[in-house]
């Protein structure tokens, strides 16, 4: 037996597998092991509130995690939502690109919280007619402060937060955080004038890349593209990271206040201060 | 040959590692330094420049008081607690806010209440003024009463459509304000001024340095207005002038705006912003300042009075002096006591006597024939009949403005006005005939009476028994 096997070992054959072909199945094997690069997809189609932006950080977080993931797309269609919500999520995307490169592609809309996570990327595509911008901050103000008969609290501003003037300053340091935002997201792109930017306006695609609001114009596959070219990878898949984060199947969240027919108005269900841009409709109340 | 098998072996197993790799990855993402984020903590919240109130001039409470009318009767946008700070430097100053109220709330009209005003305050009006109430106005504007005019661009209404598809539509308030400015030459723009690059706390909230030269704006060094709609004028002085980058929201220019005008006769005054009435910014800057010269203006009307604001003509006690040829019966007893009564309601006291006192005012009821009555018809270049016409022919009376008129059937009501008297003469071709004549001076106001200027000429009711 043992003879048959050294005559077997040296047949020349045999040599050349020994030495060629087992190497090379074990360097194949080995070569499994490195990753496929892949895209990650984060969607965010809904305006910014506790349940979205908390869906966006844990899609934020699990690629930050996984070394696989190189580069994420952001796509976006959002009128932008709560103030905290939008700014946590802003400061969880500036700790991805830390690792990995971010890019956003914007849909229909990106406006005003939504372009707050926009600028808090590395690269911005739109279409050429997207809604893009309305950089501010809107409040409502409470109602001057009165005491009650049946409900009644510790201090004159428990039920109203605050002085409506009071209320009406706080938003000046949210602004000036949401200016830092574009000027620090937008570098030397950034073509438009400082009131430009703050007048709260809404530019279409093209304009917001003429104002270097936006970088350019580009689909979600073409936003796949520059990430993974930013990634410098390529051959990678495309994979929407809400599923393997862990999160369930999306559900819509009821950020906007519904008429009693069951209508959806542009208006959030609660008075707030809000990066969140109210498109002028049709005039009916919400 | 053997020392080669090792090396090719493991290059054999890095090969498809390498390619692989090179497959999919051309390089590495490696991102130098660390990324900016704003700097959140540096971001502070804006605080007003409050003013000083030791800088503001006492309020000069030796000023005469007068009454001040606040409209409410155009559904006007504000509530008077808003008016506070102003109201209160009015009262300081011996002035009263008097209400006009709509409907059934005040049986009196605002013709009576211009009667005796001094300034009429118009906030924030949704109903448009009618063609009346501007001519009323107009004419108290020209006999010395003063307007104030407040809008604001916050004040807008939103006027629903509930028989169609429940559409919205926002009303300006400017528009009802200018219905009753345009014969003053101001208008009220449907916008906001704003600047993006210096602002008080907001970027509505715009700074005013500059100002009209007027007594109004005296002092004034920096003022700051909480959203303020700008104001046009061709004839009268723009006191609030705008500059730097205050842009308005019409155009998103900037440049040559006012938000506030008087008109050019200086009794009217328009402002586009009511905001700074209000605490806490009524003591933001100078507006403190500002409010008490507002104040002064409204209480700064000198009022010439015509009959037709009858009681309100005299500042003095009067004195009701029938003349010699006029028996007090019981008739005329009636009426005297209704004037007195009427003078009374406005605190005027009044007393019957044979002749005029001294620092009194002064009402006379005489005939035409009344001895010594000229002197009191004379200056007003008024002439009286005769007896020797009166006798022969038909009685004419010759009055400036009026010409010769029967003085059948008639009686006189004239106003005369010196530096230490006012003086109304109620004159009849008759005595008794004065019972009518006092009647129509009563509730009714002049109903039955030609007015012009200070002289009423009136038909009685028994005149035309002349000669029967």
């Amino acid at each position: 037996m043992n003879a048959i096997k050294t005559k077997w070992l040296s047949h020349p054959l045999a040599k050349v597998l020994l030495w060629l072909a087992l190497p090379l199945v074990v360097g194949i094997l080995l070569a499994l092991l490195v990753p496929r690069p892949v895209i990650g997809i984060v969607y965010l189609r809904d305006a910014i509130d506790a349940n979205t932006a908390g869906d966006l950080d844990t899609q934020i977080r699990y690629a930050y995690d996984h070394p696989e993931i190189n580069a994420v797309v952001l796509v976006l269609d959002s009128p932008g939502g709560t103030v905290a919500d939008t700014e946590s999520t802003y400061l969880e995307l500036i700790r991805l690109r830390q690792k990995k490169p971010v890019v956003t592609v914007v849909e229909n809309m990106s406006a005003s919280g939504a372009y707050y996570l926009a600028v808090g990327t590395d690269y911005i595509m739109v279409q050429p007619s997207s809604e893009v911008g309305n950089v501010g901050v809107r409040t409502t103000l409470p109602m001057a402060p009165l005491v009650l008969e049946e409900e009644v609290s510790t201090g004159p501003y428990k039920f109203f937060g605050d002085s409506r003037d009071a209320t009406l300053r706080i938003l000046d340091p949210l602004k000036q955080g949401f200016y830092r935002a574009v000027v620090l997201g937008r570098g030397k792109a950034l073509k438009a004038t400082p009131e430009d930017v703050l007048s709260g306006k809404i530019y279409i695609g093209t304009e917001a890349v003429r104002l270097g609001l936006a970088d350019s114009l580009g689909t979600q596959s073409d936003a796949i593209v520059k990430a993974a070219s930013m990634a410098h990878v390529w051959n990678f898949a495309v994979r929407d990271l809400r599923k393997p984060s862990g999160l369930p199947d999306y559900f819509a969240y009821s950020f906007f206040f519904e008429t009693k027919d069951g209508e959806l108005t542009s208006y959030p269900k609660k008075a707030g201060t809000y990066f969140l841009y109210i498109p002028a409709d049709d005039g009916r109340l919400p | 040959m053997t020392r080669l098998r090792i090396p090719l072996a493991a290059a054999l197993i890095a090969l498809p590692i390498l390619i692989r790799t090179v497959w999919f990855y051309q390089g590495y993402y490696w991102r130098g330094g660390s990324i900016a984020t704003p700097e959140y903590n540096s971001f502070t919240i804006p605080q007003p420049p409050l003013s000083t109130p030791a800088a503001l001039p006492e309020p000069d409470v030796s000023a005469p008081g007068g009454i001040i009318l606040l409209d409410q009767s155009h559904e006007n946008l504000f509530s008077s607690s808003e008016l506070a700070s102003l109201t209160g430097i009015i009262d300081a100053r011996g002035g009263r806010v008097e209400n006009i109220l709509s409907g059934n709330y005040d049986e009196r009209t605002l013709a009576d209440q211009l009667k005796y005003a001094a300034a009429y305050i118009s906030v924030c009006p949704t109903i448009s003024y009618s063609s009346g109430e501007v001519q009323l106005l107009q004419e108290f504007v020209q006999r010395g009463g003063r307007l104030l005019i407040l809008t604001d661009p916050t004040r807008s209404v939103l006027r629903v459509d509930y028989s169609g598809f429940g559409s919205a539509v926002i009303v300006a308030d400017v528009i009802a304000a200018n219905t009753l400015l345009a014969p003053f030459d101001i208008t009220f723009s449907d916008d906001y001024l704003y600047n993006m690059t210096e602002y008080e706390g907001n970027f509505r909230n715009v700074y005013i340095r500059n100002f009209g030269d007027h007594p109004l704006t005296d002092g004034l060094q920096t003022l700051v207005l909480y959203a303020a709609h700008s104001i046009q004028t061709q004839t009268g002085t723009s006191l609030l002038l705008t500059s730097g980058e205050i842009k308005s929201s019409r155009t998103d220019q900037s440049g040559g705006f006012s938000a506030a005008a008087l008109d050019a006769s200086g009794k009217v005054l328009a402002i586009g912003d009511m905001s700074f009435l209000q605490p806490p910014y009524n003591q933001v800057a100078d507006n403190a300042l500002w409010i008490q010269r507002i104040a002064d203006f409204l209480l700064g009307a000198e009022r010439v009075h015509d009959l037709k604001d009858f009681p309100f003509l005299f500042q003095r006690p009067v004195v009701i002096v029938p003349m010699s040829d006029v028996s007090l019966s019981a008739s005329l007893l009636g009426p005297i006591t209704s004037i007195q009564q009427e003078l009374a309601s406005v605190g005027v006291v009044s007393s019957v006597a044979t002749e005029a006192a001294d620092g009194k005012d002064l009402i006379i009821l005489g005939t035409y024939s009344s001895p010594g009555i000229t002197k009191y018809i004379d200056p007003l270049g008024i002439t009286l009949p005769s007896t020797s016409v009166f006798m022969n022919s038909l009685p004419m009376i010759d009055i400036p403005g009026f010409g010769s008129i029967p003085s059948t059937g008639i009686g006189l009501v004239l106003l005369s006005r010196t530096d230490t008297r006012t003086t109304l003469l109620l004159l009849a071709e008759e005595s008794y005939s004065l019972t009518d004549l006092m009647s129509v001076i009563g509730p009714n106001g002049f109903s039955n009476c030609v007015m012009q200027g200070n002289v009423a000429v009136c038909g009685l009711s028994g005149g035309s028994s002349f000669g029967g």
